[in-house]
C-alpha cells in the first residue's frame, strides 16, 4: 500500500491560539514531514511610523505597544539606547525600580505560559488554579503603576512614579505567599502522571541542533546551552542581587517546563533583595540634547534576547529603528521540531514555545 | 410554556477572534474566565466553533491581511447575534491610527453593538460589556420573531401579539385597495 | 495522592476566591489611572497638552460661538474622545497649571453602544481642525 501525502492547516483562528498564525502541515499517514508557516497576520508597520509621526520622546509609550506580555522589556531597552546618545546620567534608585518592574514582568509571563500548556495536555483544574495564583502579581503591578498590564512606567531620565512603604510591605507579603505554592507546584509537575509522563521525549532538540538552529530563551536553556544576556553585560545591577543560570538537559516539554519553573523561584528571590535595599536618590533626571549617532542595546525579554538599533542625527524625529525580537529569531528551531512527531501532539508543542507573533511581525 | 425568547441570554457562548492586536486585552479576555473574576457564573462557556456562538469578541485593529476572515467569521454566526469591540484599538484604532497597515477600527467592516474602552481593558470593564451586550441580545432576540412585511400594522397587549385584529387590519386595507381598482376600471 | 485529599478537604472550609462583581463594588486602589477631567475657567489655552499626546485624543476646534472668555483668542472649544485614549498621562505632565485645569479622576470610562461619537464622527472633527 503506497503512502500519500495529506496537507493539514492549523489555521489562523483556532481555540488553543491567542495569535493569529498559519501552519500547513505535509503529513503522511499522522507524521508531520515538512511545515509551511505564515506570519505576517499582526504586521501593523511600527517602524515606519516611528520615523515619520511620532517624537523621540514619545516612542517609549508607542513601542510598548508590540506586545502586550513584554511591555516594559521594549520600553527600557528602547530608553537605554537613545540616553546613551543624549547628555545625563541615570540615578542608582530608578535604575533599582526599573529591574523591579522588569523581573515582576517575567514571572507573571512564566506563569501565562505554564497554564496554558497544561490546559493543552487536558488538565484544566490546573489551568484554574495557575490563573487564581497569579492574580495577586497583577494586584501589586496595579498598585505600583496604576494599571494591570501595560504599565506606562518608564521614560527618558527615569521612572514616572515613586513607591511607598505600605507598598514595600505588600510585597514582601505576597512574594512569599507565591513561593510556598510555586514549590508544590514543582512536586506537581514532576510526579503526576498526566504531565510527567504525556511530555518526556516529546518535542525534543538536542544541544548539537541548538547550536546550529540559534535557538534562544528558555528553549535553548532545556537544551543545555549556557547563554543569558542578564550576565553578560554591566549596565543593570544583576550581579548584586543575585541572579543564577537555570539549565537542564533533555529539550524535550518536561525540561522546558522545569527551566520556568526555576526562573520564577530566581525572580522571587532578586524581588525581595530588591525591596529591602532601595537606595536613596531622585526618580527622574533631566536630559539634554537631541539623539545624535548610532547606539545598539541588547536585554533578556522572557522569551529570549531582543535588540533595538537607534540612528539619530540631531533633530527630533530619528533616522532610523530597527527591532529584532527572539520569537522572529527562532522560527528555523520551531519548523525543524516539528519534524518527525504526530500530528495530534501539535497544540501542545506549540504552547511549550511560548510564541509571540506579535513581536514577530511588528 | 418554554419561551425561548426569555431563556436565551441565560446561556451566551461566546467566539474571540485577534484580529492584529498586541495580546494585552487577550490576555485579560482569559483572565476574566480565571476564578477571580468569572465570566462562567453567567453561563458563558467559549468555544472555538462560530456556528455555536451568540456573542463574537474581537480585538485589535484590523490589518489588511486580517480582515477577510473576520468577515467570514461573522456571515458565518446565526442571528440573533452581537459584537463586542473590545479595547481603544478595536473601536478607533487607537495609537495605531494613520499606520500604512491598519484600518482604524472594525466599524468599517462590520456593524458593532457595545465599545469597550481602555488601553489595556480590565476584566472589570469587560464583564460590563458583556452584561450590556445580553440586554440588547434579548432585545434583538423579541424582534426578531415579529412579522414586518406581511402585516400593516403591529398591535400588542401586555407583549403578547393580538392576531384577530391585526388581520381584521389587513382586511380593512384590502378592501380599500380593491374598491380603489374598480373605480379606476370605471374611468 | 494522600496529599491531595487532604488539600480537597481543607478547602472545603475556606472562603471562595470570586469577587460578585455586578452586586458588590471592586475595591479600587489609589493609583489608578481613570478619565481625564477638564475645567474651562482655569484653562489659558496654551495647546501644550493636544501636541503631547500620542494618539491624538484631545482636539481644539474652531467652533462658532465658544463660552466667552479673554484668554481664547482664536475661538476654540475642547474636544475630548473616551475610545482613542491610552491613559498614559502624558497631558497631565505637559499641562502648566496641572491640578486645575486638566486631572485624572479614578473613575472608570463608559461604555459606549451606537450613536457615541466614536470612530467616523470623529474624522469629521480631525477633517475640520486640518481645514482652516
Amino acid at each position: 500500500m503506497s503512502k500519500k501525502i495529506v496537507q493539514i492547516p492549523l489555521g489562523s483562528q483556532h481555540i488553543s491560539l491567542l495569535e493569529p498564525v498559519k501552519f500547513k502541515f505535509s503529513c503522511e499517514n499522522e507524521k508531520i514531514i515538512d511545515v509551511d508557516s505564515d506570519v505576517g497576520f499582526v504586521h501593523r508597520g511600527i517602524e515606519r511610523a516611528c520615523t515619520t509621526k511620532f517624537k523621540y520622546d514619545k516612542i517609549a509609550y508607542v513601542v510598548a505597544r508590540v506586545c502586550g506580555l513584554c511591555a516594559i522589556t521594549h520600553s527600557l531597552t528602547y530608553t537605554m539606547s537613545a540616553e546613551s546618545l543624549l547628555e545625563g546620567e541615570v540615578s542608582m534608585k530608578a535604575k533599582y525600580l526599573r529591574v523591579l518592574m522588569v523581573e515582576l514582568d517575567r514571572i507573571h509571563s512564566h506563569m501565562l505560559c505554564l497554564s496554558h500548556v497544561s490546559e493543552n495536555a487536558g488538565y484544566e483544574a490546573l489551568f484554574m488554579q495557575i490563573m487564581g495564583d497569579r492574580e495577586p502579581i497583577m494586584n501589586l503591578q496595579e498598585k505600583i503603576s496604576g494599571n494591570r498590564v501595560q504599565f506606562d512606567y518608564i521614560d527618558i531620565g527615569g521612572v514616572n512614579r515613586d513607591i511607598s512603604l505600605s507598598v514595600e510591605d505588600d510585597i514582601k507579603v505576597s512574594l512569599k505567599e507565591l513561593r510556598g505554592k510555586i514549590e508544590d507546584l514543582i512536586n506537581e509537575f514532576e510526579n503526576n502522571y498526566t504531565l510527567s509522563l504525556r511530555f518526556k521525549g516529546i518535542g525534543a532538540l538536542s544541544l548539537k541542533e541548538a547550536q546550529e538552529f540559534n535557538a534562544l530563551g528558555p528553549i535553548a536553556r532545556a537544551a543545555g546551552l549556557v547563554t543569558d544576556v542578564r550576565s553578560e553585560s554591566n549596565d543593570l545591577p544583576y550581579s548584586e542581587i543575585g541572579f543564577k543560570i537555570v539549565t537542564s538537559s533533555g529539550g524535550d516539554i518536561y525540561a522546558r517546563n522545569m527551566v520556568r519553573l526555576h526562573e520564577i523561584l530566581n525572580s522571587i528571590t532578586m524581588c525581595e533583595n530588591i525591596v529591602s535595599g532601595i537606595p536613596e536618590g531622585e526618580i527622574k533626571t533631566k536630559f539634554k540634547g537631541k539623539p545624535n549617532g548610532e547606539a545598539l542595546f541588547r536585554l533578556e525579554a522572557p522569551r529570549g534576547e531582543l535588540m533595538y538599533y537607534v540612528k539619530g542625527s540631531s533633530k527630533p524625529m530619528l533616522d532610523r529603528l530597527r527591532i529584532k525580537t527572539p520569537t522572529f529569531a527562532s522560527i528555523p528551531a520551531f519548523v525543524e521540531i516539528f519534524k518527525g512527531q504526530e500530528y495530534a501532539n501539535a497544540p501542545a508543542i506549540l504552547a511549550s514555545f511560548d510564541p509571540c507573533m506579535s513581536c514577530t511581525a511588528k | 410554556m418554554f419561551d425561548l425568547k426569555k431563556y436565551r441570554k441565560k446561556s451566551p457562548w461566546i467566539l474571540h477572534y485577534n484580529a492584529g492586536s498586541c495580546n494585552g486585552c487577550d490576555i485579560e479576555i482569559l483572565a476574566s474566565l480565571a476564578p477571580k473574576y468569572d465570566l462562567e457564573r453567567f453561563g458563558v462557556l467559549n468555544t472555538g466553533n462560530p456556528k455555536q456562538s451568540d456573542v463574537f469578541l474581537v480585538t485589535g485593529p484590523v490589518t489588511f491581511r486580517s480582515r477577510e476572515r473576520l468577515v467570514e467569521l461573522y456571515t458565518q454566526m446565526p442571528s440573533p447575534k452581537v459584537v463586542i469591540a473590545v479595547g481603544s484599538c478595536t473601536c478607533s484604532g487607537g495609537v495605531f491610527r494613520d499606520m500604512y497597515n491598519v484600518e482604524d477600527g472594525i466599524d468599517n467592516y462590520i456593524p458593532v453593538d457595545v465599545y469597550v474602552p481602555g488601553c489595556a481593558s480590565s476584566p472589570e470593564l469587560i464583564i460590563d460589556g458583556v452584561v450590556k451586550a445580553l440586554e440588547i441580545l434579548e432585545q434583538k432576540s423579541k424582534e426578531i420573531e415579529l412579522p414586518k412585511k406581511l402585516f400593516g400594522t403591529i398591535k400588542e397587549e401586555e407583549g403578547v401579539l393580538n392576531l384577530r385584529e391585526m388581520a381584521l387590519s389587513v382586511a380593512q386595507k384590502s378592501e380599500q385597495i380593491n374598491a380603489q381598482k374598480s373605480e379606476q376600471n370605471e374611468n | 495522592m494522600s496529599s491531595q485529599f487532604i488539600k480537597a478537604f481543607t478547602n472545603l472550609f475556606k472562603k471562595p476566591q470570586t469577587t460578585t462583581y455586578p452586586q458588590d463594588a471592586i475595591e479600587r486602589t489609589e493609583n489608578y489611572r481613570g478619565l481625564i477631567e477638564y475645567t474651562e475657567n482655569e484653562c489659558i489655552y496654551c495647546l501644550k497638552c493636544e501636541k503631547a499626546c500620542p494618539p491624538g485624543a484631545i482636539l481644539f476646534v474652531p467652533c462658532e460661538d465658544p463660552v466667552p472668555n479673554d484668554k481664547n483668542k482664536k475661538s476654540l472649544k475642547y474636544e475630548y474622545n473616551p475610545w482613542l485614549c491610552i491613559y498614559c498621562t502624558e497631558c497631565i505632565r505637559a499641562c502648566p497649571k496641572a491640578e486645575l485645569a486638566l486631572t485624572q479622576s479614578d473613575k472608570k470610562p463608559q461604555i459606549g453602544v451606537k450613536g457615541d461619537r466614536v470612530n467616523s464622527e470623529w474624522t469629521i472633527l480631525e477633517q475640520l481642525k486640518k481645514g482652516v
